[in-house]
């Protein structure tokens, strides 16, 4: 009976072979470490940000007037558990931003954007960049005094592009002269249905093309087509299934006991174009291109800096181009990538500091050592391959 | 040796992590003073919140409003105000927003406007955005933390300004009482995750052993 139930569905459908394709022929190298779940708990939190969007969008009100009490009075204590539904999109935006720029970041450890990868690599840059535009449209939604100015910040970045026309796709943005009622409707339209969309499709894309190439090994192996080295994905299934439910414990106890450090007590103070903070600083997930963009005096030249880490991040494939992969078989690559890591973990913390002159001194020459990592990437490849020559 | 290379690259991310969230990056500049925190461990928050209202309602409502507590200036009370005023009210459940309040009562706020440079702000969110440090120092010597402004001294008593941040608090955040039933709820479903995470890890090995393979 249930046999011809099955075959009824599966006739009709087709699921059962999607399934056995994706879970099952698909083939992992065995010994996955740690950060190859990271792919997985991002598309969870992905999960966790759409259906929790969605609750909280039920109260929001794209309003200058209504934004603010509609998330800080409606929400938070009108709705039965509305504070939790806000946690989970608050807290669930930091673990998402964290998971990724940890997923990016191993990825260059294991160097999983060489080939056959780069296309892989390229999906993964482009919805890193359409995270931000994600998380900078949501900030600015409850209508504090960070996310007014944080909107003020973001639509004047086009004029440090010195342009005539720069001014007018500012004004654009902004829909007029000031942050209004239409930019935060702009924003909101962005927030809840145009980005999420391409994110959407951009995971899909991304998730197939590296279902197509396998994924890296740790090691660095080529071992896609190994049967003897990889296991079916479903059995790595059960090793994210502990993992994923750590990370949620971890996520729970942000959520019921320390959801502060997420909605940041400055965005309490309703937004007031009169008053302006003393000193703005973006989240952290953005403090390090902050950092770089004001350590530069020159506000175009600051812009492009920023931009310049940014693109040199997209071409990697480009600038890495020894055989060699996994930084756990190039000792001098390891070594050129833990002072990225230090000098991007700098960048960032600086950038939560007060504009000094000292900060920005910080900022140049650790912008200056983030720099050379990638110029290295050429150099050390040329010697890999020479010893590989020689061998 | 494997785990070895990856203890740095931990280390880095790890502390960055630590460094952005925690405080320690932004230390509080404006402290409660000791005998204020007497006064915090000695009397309880529900009875502190019910003294700060009834202080609040007469010193400050000449001015401020709190919405979230259905507190509003006491010109909402002026023969000219108080029927509209009060049809407001019923009309919206108790809460006027800010378009509502705003509009209704622009003559008013014109007015304090007029008298103080700015309209005294709605303090329902103030206690998180000042820091309880900030806005005890505020509400106790205004000059002493924003000079120059018009916000007067109005010569409270520590107990007495206690009991209105306390009374702000209760406006934007959680009482003990609810604070303490989402601890619970937390320390439920995280014991729940854990427990999950375990019979899942022991799941998987059994499924391993039997399959006979390794991942
Ligand atoms: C005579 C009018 C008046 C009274 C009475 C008054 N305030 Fe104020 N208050 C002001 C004004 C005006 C400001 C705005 C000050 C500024 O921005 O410089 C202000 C600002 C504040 C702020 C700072 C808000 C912010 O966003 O910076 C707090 C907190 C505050 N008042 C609390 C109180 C408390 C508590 C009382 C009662 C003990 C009180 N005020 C009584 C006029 C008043």
């Amino acid at each position: 009976m249930s046999q011809s139930v099955k075959e009824w569905f599966e006739s009709r459908t087709g699921l059962g072979k999607i399934f056995q394709k994706e879970m099952v022929e698909y083939r992992v190298p065995k010994g996955l470490t740690l950060p190859y779940s990271l792919g997985v708990l991002a598309v969870l939190f992905f999960a966790i940000q759409i259906i929790s969007g969605i609750f909280v969008l039920m109260y929001y009100k794209p309003d200058m007037k209504l934004a603010f009490d509609s998330v800080n009075y409606t929400i938070m204590q009108v709705v039965p558990w509305g504070w939790f539904l806000r946690s989970l999109h608050a807290v669930g935006a930091g673990f998402f931003m964290a998971i990724i720029y940890t997923h990016m970041f191993t990825g260059i450890y294991y160097n999983a954007y060489k080939s056959p990868r780069q296309l892989v690599w390229i999906i993964g840059w482009i919805i890193y960049m359409v995270m931000i535009l994600l998380v900078l449209t949501g900030y600015l939604l409850p209508q504090g005094q960070l996310s007014y100015w944080a909107s003020e910040v973001v639509s004047e970045m086009p004029t440090a592009i010195p342009l005539d026309i720069m001014e007018k796709v500012s004004l654009w943005i902004k829909g007029g002269f000031s942050i209004g009622d239409i930019t935060i409707t702009r924003l909101f339209a962005l927030h809840v249905v145009f980005l999420p969309l391409l994110l959407i499709a951009l995971v899909f894309l991304h998730i197939q093309f590296f279902h197509q190439t396998g994924v890296t090994s740790p090691d660095g192996r080529e071992l896609h087509g190994n049967e003897k080295e990889t296991v079916p994905f479903i059995y790595v299934t059960l090793k994210e299934g502990v993992i994923i439910a750590v990370v949620l414990a971890a996520f729970a106890y942000f959520i019921f006991f320390y959801s502060a450090p997420f909605t940041p007590s400055a965005n309490f103070e309703p937004a007031n174009p009169m008053r302006t903070p003393a000193d703005i600083a973006p989240e952290w997930y953005l403090t390090a291109f902050y950092e770089i963009f004001r350590s530069i005096p020159n506000k175009f030249l600051g812009f492009m800096a920023t931009n310049v880490f940014l693109i040199f991040l997209l071409i990697l494939p480009i600038l890495d181009t020894s055989k060699k992969k996994s930084a756990t078989k190039r000792p001098l690559f390891y070594f050129m990538y833990l002072l990225f890591l230090i000098s991007f973990a700098v960048l960032a913390i600086e950038g939560t500091q007060p504009a000094t002159a000292q900060a920005a001194a910080i900022g140049k020459i650790f912008f200056i050592i983030n720099m050379i990592f990638f110029i290295s990437l050429p150099i050390i490849s040329h010697f890999e391959k020479k010893k590989e020559a020689l061998q | 040796m494997k785990f070895l290379r990856s203890i740095p690259i931990i280390l880095i991310i790890g502390g960055l992590f630590y460094a952005l969230w925690s405080g320690i990056l932004e230390p509080e500049k404006w402290k409660v003073p000791h005998s204020a925190e007497l006064i915090k461990a000695k009397v309880s928050e529900a009875q502190l919140a019910k003294e700060g209202e009834k202080t609040f309602k007469m010193f400050c409502t000449a001015c401020h409003s709190v919405r979230y507590k259905e507190i509003y200036p006491t010109f909402v009370n002026a023969p000219n105000a108080k029927p509209l005023f009060k049809l407001l009210m019923k009309k919206n459940n108790g809460f006027l927003n800010r378009y509502i309040y705003e509009s209704a009562f622009a003559l008013q706020l014109k007015g304090l406007k007029a008298a103080f440079g700015s309209v005294p702000p709605d303090l329902s969110t103030a206690y998180v955005y000042m820091g309880e440090g900030k806005l005890f120092n505020f509400i106790k010597d205004p000059q002493k933390v924003l000079p120059g402004t018009k916000m007067p001294n109005m010569h409270l008593s520590d107990r007495q300004v206690v009991a209105i941040s306390t009374f702000l608090k209760t406006a934007i955040l959680p009482t003990e009482k609810e604070t303490q039933k989402r601890h619970l709820i937390g320390t439920f479903v995280i014991i729940f995750l854990i427990v999950l995470a375990v019979l899942f890890a022991l799941y998987r090995k059994a499924v391993l052993t039997e399959e006979g393979i390794e991942d």
